[in-house]
């Protein structure tokens, strides 16, 4: 079963009471395990993509699942519990919070999760795969963009969800600290996670198992 | 020109951009300035109220000659013959009456109305009157009525000229007849004549009726009394040569001076009362003042990009620093407009209570307040004010604005700036400097160092209250992590983070806090001090009084009273206490006679030095000592032993100090002597108030009926022990009714201030709170985290707040009331008031977290990643 799937999706926005069409008509599937890079330039609907398949967001027409989960039927309590759960954001500019400490960051999935009982040995094991045992106690401040990032995929990562969805991951690292993301990313595949990444570059891409290119709201 | 384009675009469209912080900031300054606009008017107005009525009763007078609070003999205008050929002279008679429905009694808390006998056959050069229908002309008598209503004037006995506003309240028209309690005696008068709202008609706003001075004599029951004799000099310049020949010629007990003083006394009198109310008024716009400092610097860190961005095209340090500068000064000048018109509506409401406290305690007179004229002179000062005020407060986080490096980069938003390590060492000294402040005597009787002192704390706990918050913070952490694992954890390091910046909202909040929970402390311990003073020296079971009585004590109970308490069935023993206005070193005093064998074995004075009532009154009777209360003790620095001039009929004469009493009836100070001494030296017969002291086993109602019933159409009014006690109470509470409410207010700021802060945060952590989002946190935790920092500021500002507000208190009972108004007061803490005081600043915190927290709600969190 796919992890996460949309058949004929279709995303208005209201502009300023025009409605703008960001994805239109799209259908695909990510498979477990599997590393999509989802390219195009600025404005395709790249992140709209992603949003829904990431149950961030709801098409306007069409059906997307998580699973076997309808994304397009659930509420809006239903899809944070979703997101809780199943899938992982990494984002472009990290958005870690800046009054926690990296290890609190990265446990944050978990106490959303489970409340009191955070793992703290998962917690540990993820910072020792990202390679940030030493600033477990390091507030974001004090981080290299390298160390911001990989905090973040430990964040995306540590409750196990099966689709890591990431916009842009390497957008604001320079390419010896992405190409060491990108190899990251594609590492969570070998364990059957999937991974989902919206990228302009085409270097990112090439790390990527499957490439799919967006132009003006559908895929090419 | 190219300064106000930035201006404009950088600073005014970002102000728009944001109206809700906008209006909750300058409403916050408003407020403060309007505080400070309606205490500063109503003090001004109450004062001008009663300079201007006794101004206008004082009429052209150049001399008034005087026995210090003791009537003078009509006859001695006989003896000042003489003065009719350098001048003009009349002679006044002044009362207390009270309106009553025919056959009715005396409302009490109803003011009473002042009575002014005076001898219209010689008033032309003194006072103006105009009646209401047109005469023709002031005519040959100076008197804008006509003859023949004059003439009935001068010999009806009944005779009243009413104020129209006064005439207007009572539904009466020129003819009617009002029953008036005047002399302890229910009269029918008829008003003669309605005066229109001119000259000395509108004295003490209107409140006032007039009568021809022998008609006054009769219905005061005070034939050959008058009270002063006012002199109109021909030639102004010989006032000092005629004031030394008519002392020459008169008793030394007779003063000769000029009306100027009365303004002079009005102002005296309530000195230290209006400067306190001052003092508190401006907490408000302290705390206004902290929410501009906050909203600025908000804005610069939130803004820290943009000034950034600003320096790489050019801009310099020095304007940067200008704009935030002119942003704060815009917020104050616009603040101080918006809190003057405020402060107009606030003053009318203000201004009663404040002129209802200053009649109460000191002038004696309600009906203050009005000539509420504007006050160009004010306004300009509060604009000024608010203008400079923000300036100081702006002057941070401008310096902060020009310290930002072009080349800087921000990687994870705005970082917290780390706190000085100078801060918590420049906090202990500056309360170091407070307690020292508190030890130093007052200037000029006004606690100057005490205020002083006050401005110490606050700063020195402004500068702790990181140190105090991140110690707080780590007690409360596991209970509120416990309760909500999610969220509180979020929002514990969310306070814990942004320590500057919670500070501020956390301090201001904590101010307001304290000055409510030390006014709280202050007045319970003064209450309580009250309560068991009250409960030691009233001891009697029934207190007779005259039947419209003002502060003066002029009224005294008629002597059928006195003949009615003789025989009663149930009454063991009564004491005649006199008390007469004196003015003593130019300080309005208090000169009270008692029988002292009464009060030894009955109430019990507190004497300072421990010694008993029975032991002191040994030393009083047949001495020619006195006892002095505290506040006068204070205030003119004397003590046992020490010696006091008293105004008797033969001149000053010297009384031994023979002890020094707690006493709390008022702050302009008491000397009492025992009733023997007064009655040899005063040859004063009269009597202001009876102290029953009944049988055991008596009924005080029965008592009570059986002396009315003995009256025989004299009035009296008879007050239970109880009844009395209740009514000190009651002005004892109406007293700090404007204290409370300017409380109100500077904790109305601060509550705006936290959620102006709470606001600030939710928009600068828009793109954490849409990662949360992201992350898996449901809007509903978005909500609640915000609601759990909302509490948590208020349960931090509430804590910090009565700690400070417990140093404060101590301040304000020892030091700042002490020195105005030379009070000791037993210091008590009311738990429970206090208890309730901060759960009423949580709950105000929480509903300050519902506008945060419904902007949390609304943030979209695919807007908030995109946010960059």
């Amino acid at each position: 079963m796919p992890v996460a799937r949309v058949s004929n999706v279709t995303k208005v926005y209201d502009a300023e009471g025009e409605p703008v069409t960001a994805v239109d008509g799209v259908s695909m599937a990510v498979e477990p395990g599997q590393f999509l890079a989802l390219m195009g330039p600025s404005g395709c609907g790249k992140s709209s993509l992603l949003h829904i398949l990431g149950a961030m967001d709801r098409p306007t027409r069409g059906e997307a699942w998580i699973e076997d989960t309808p994304v397009h039927r659930l509420t809006e309590e239903e899809l944070t519990g979703l997101r809780r759960t199943r899938i992982g954001f990494v984002f472009q500019f990290f958005h870690l919070l800046p009054t926690l400490t990296v290890e609190e960051n990265v446990a944050l999935p978990l106490l959303l999760t489970n409340g009191r009982g955070v793992d703290r040995r998962r917690v540990g094991e993820i910072l020792a795969s990202m390679g940030l045992e030493h600033r477990r106690a390091s507030p974001p401040g004090q981080l290299s963009g390298g160390e911001l990032q990989r905090t973040a995929i430990a964040r995306a990562v540590v409750h196990r969800p099966a689709l890591v969805v990431a916009d842009e991951p390497t957008g604001n690292l320079d390419s010896e600290n992405g190409r060491v993301v990108l190899e990251l990313l594609a590492k969570l595949t070998e364990a059957g996670t999937a991974v989902v990444m919206a990228t302009h570059s085409a270097e990112a891409a090439a790390f990527a198992g499957r490439t799919l290119r967006m132009k003006d709201g559908r895929l090419q | 020109m190219t300064f106000l384009r930035l201006f404009n675009q950088a600073i005014l469209r970002d102000l728009a951009r944001n109206p809700a912080r906008t209006l909750l900031t300058l409403s916050g300054v408003a407020l403060g300035i309007a505080v400070v606009v309606a205490v500063q008017l109503s003090n001004d107005r109450a004062i001008a109220s009663f300079s201007d009525s006794m101004e206008l009763l004082n009429g052209q007078a150049d001399l008034r000659i005087s026995a210090n609070g003791r009537p003078l003999d009509e006859t001695l205008m006989g003896e000042l013959a003489w003065v009719w050929d350098v001048g003009a002279m009349t002679a006044i008679l002044e009362g207390r009456v009270q309106r009553i429905v025919p056959g009715g009694e005396a409302v009490f808390g109803q003011a009473t109305i002042r009575l002014f006998g005076v001898d219209m056959l010689s008033e032309a050069p003194f006072r103006t009157y105009s009646t209401s229908t047109d005469s023709g002309g002031r005519g040959d008598l100076g008197l804008d009525i006509d003859r023949e209503r004059f003439i009935d004037l001068l010999t009806s006995p009944d005779a009243l000229l009413v104020p129209r506003v006064l005439a207007e309240e009572w539904n009466a028209s020129e003819g009617d007849s009002v029953n008036l309690l005047a002399g302890n005696r229910e009269h029918e008068l008829s008003v003669l004549a309605v005066l229109n709202p001119s000259g000395v008609a509108e004295a003490f706003d209107g409140r006032i009726v007039f009568m021809d001075i022998a008609a006054a004599q009769r219905v005061m029951r005070r034939t050959g009394e008058i009270d002063r004799i006012e002199v109109v000099l021909d030639d102004p310049a010989m006032a000092d040569a005629v004031a030394s020949r008519i002392a020459d010629q008169l008793p030394a007990s007779v003063v000769v001076d000029s009306p100027e003083d009365d303004a002079g006394d009005a102002e005296r009198m309530t000195r230290a009362f209006r400067y306190n109310l001052t003092a508190l008024s401006y907490i408000a716009l302290v705390v206004g003042m902290i929410l501009i400092y906050n909203t600025l610097n908000i804005a610069v860190v939130r803004r820290h990009g943009e000034i950034g961005a600003l320096r790489t095209l050019g801009v310099s340090r020095r304007a940067i620093g200008w704009m935030f500068l002119a942003e704060a000064l815009a917020f104050g000048v616009v603040g101080a407009v918006a809190g003057i018109w405020i402060g107009e509506f606030l003053a009318r409401a203000a201004g009663a209570l404040v002129s209802r406290t200053l009649a109460m305690l000191y002038t004696g007179m309600a009906g203050a307040g009005s000539g509420s004229g504007p006050a160009p002179g004010l306004y300009l000062e509060m604009i000024l004010l608010g203008g400079a005020l923000a300036a100081v407060s702006g002057a941070g986080p401008a310096l902060r604005a020009t310290g930002v490096s072009p080349i800087e980069t921000i990687r994870s938003g705005m970082r917290p700036r780390a706190s000085s390590r100078l801060r918590p060492l420049a906090g202990v000294a500056a309360l170091a400097l407070g307690a020292a402040l508190g030890l130093a005597p007052a200037v000029d009787g006004l606690p100057v160092f005490g205020y002083t002192a006050g401005v110490a704390f606050i700063a020195g706990f402004s500068l702790l209250s990181p140190l105090i918050i991140r110690a707080l913070t780590a007690v409360v952490r596991p209970v509120i992590v416990r309760a909500r694992p999610v969220e509180g954890t979020l929002a514990v390091e969310t306070i814990q983070g942004r320590l500057p910046r919670v500070a501020v909202a956390v301090i201001s909040l904590s101010i307001a806090m304290a000055m409510l929970a030390s006014m709280v402390i202050m007045v319970a311990s003064f209450r309580d001090t009250v309560v068991v003073w009250v409960d030691q020296t009233l001891r009697g079971d029934l207190y007779v009084r005259p039947a419209a009585s003002g502060r003066d004590g002029a009224n005294a109970v008629a002597p059928e009273t006195l003949a009615a308490l003789d025989g009663v069935p149930g009454i063991e023993e009564i004491d005649r206490y006199r008390r007469v206005d004196i003015d003593y070193n130019g300080f309005p005093t208090t000169l009270g006679a008692g029988q002292f064998d009464v009060v030894a074995a009955r109430a019990g004075l507190q004497f300072m030095d421990g010694r008993g009532t029975a032991e002191v009154a040994r030393d009083l009777i047949g001495h020619d000592r006195v006892a002095v209360s505290e506040p006068f003790a204070v205030r003119h620095g004397l003590g046992r032993g020490d010696s006091v001039a008293l105004p008797a009929p033969e001149g000053l004469r010297p009384f031994e100090i023979a002890g020094v009493f707690y006493d709390y009836s008022s702050d302009g100070g008491l000397v009492v002597m025992d009733r023997g001494t007064y009655l040899e030296r005063f040859a004063d017969e009269a009597v202001s108030t009876v102290a029953v002291y009944l049988e055991p086993g008596s009924d005080a109602e029965a008592v009570r009926r059986e002396i009315t019933a003995r009256l025989d159409g004299v009035r009296a009014r008879i007050a239970t022990n109880g009844e009395l006690r209740e009514q000190i109470l009651r002005v004892f509470d109406q007293t700090f009714e404007v204290t409370y409410a300017l409380e109100v207010v500077a904790l109305a700021v601060a509550v705006m201030g936290i959620a102006n802060m709470l606001a600030a945060l939710i928009l600068e952590r828009r793109r954490e709170l849409a990662a949360l989002r992201f992350i898996g946190a449901s809007r509903r935790q978005i909500g609640r985290i915000v609601m759990i920092e909302s509490g948590l500021v208020g349960v931090l500002g509430g804590v910090i707040g009565l700690l400070l507000g417990g140093v404060l208190s101590l301040l304000l009972v020892y030091v700042i009331n002490f020195q105005s108004f030379g009070w000791t007061i037993q210091f008590t803490v009311p738990a429970g008031f206090l208890a309730q005081s901060l759960a009423m600043v949580l709950i105000a915190t929480l509903a300050a977290g519902l506008y945060p927290a419904a902007l949390a709600l609304k943030l979209d969190p695919i807007e908030g990643i995109r946010a960059e």
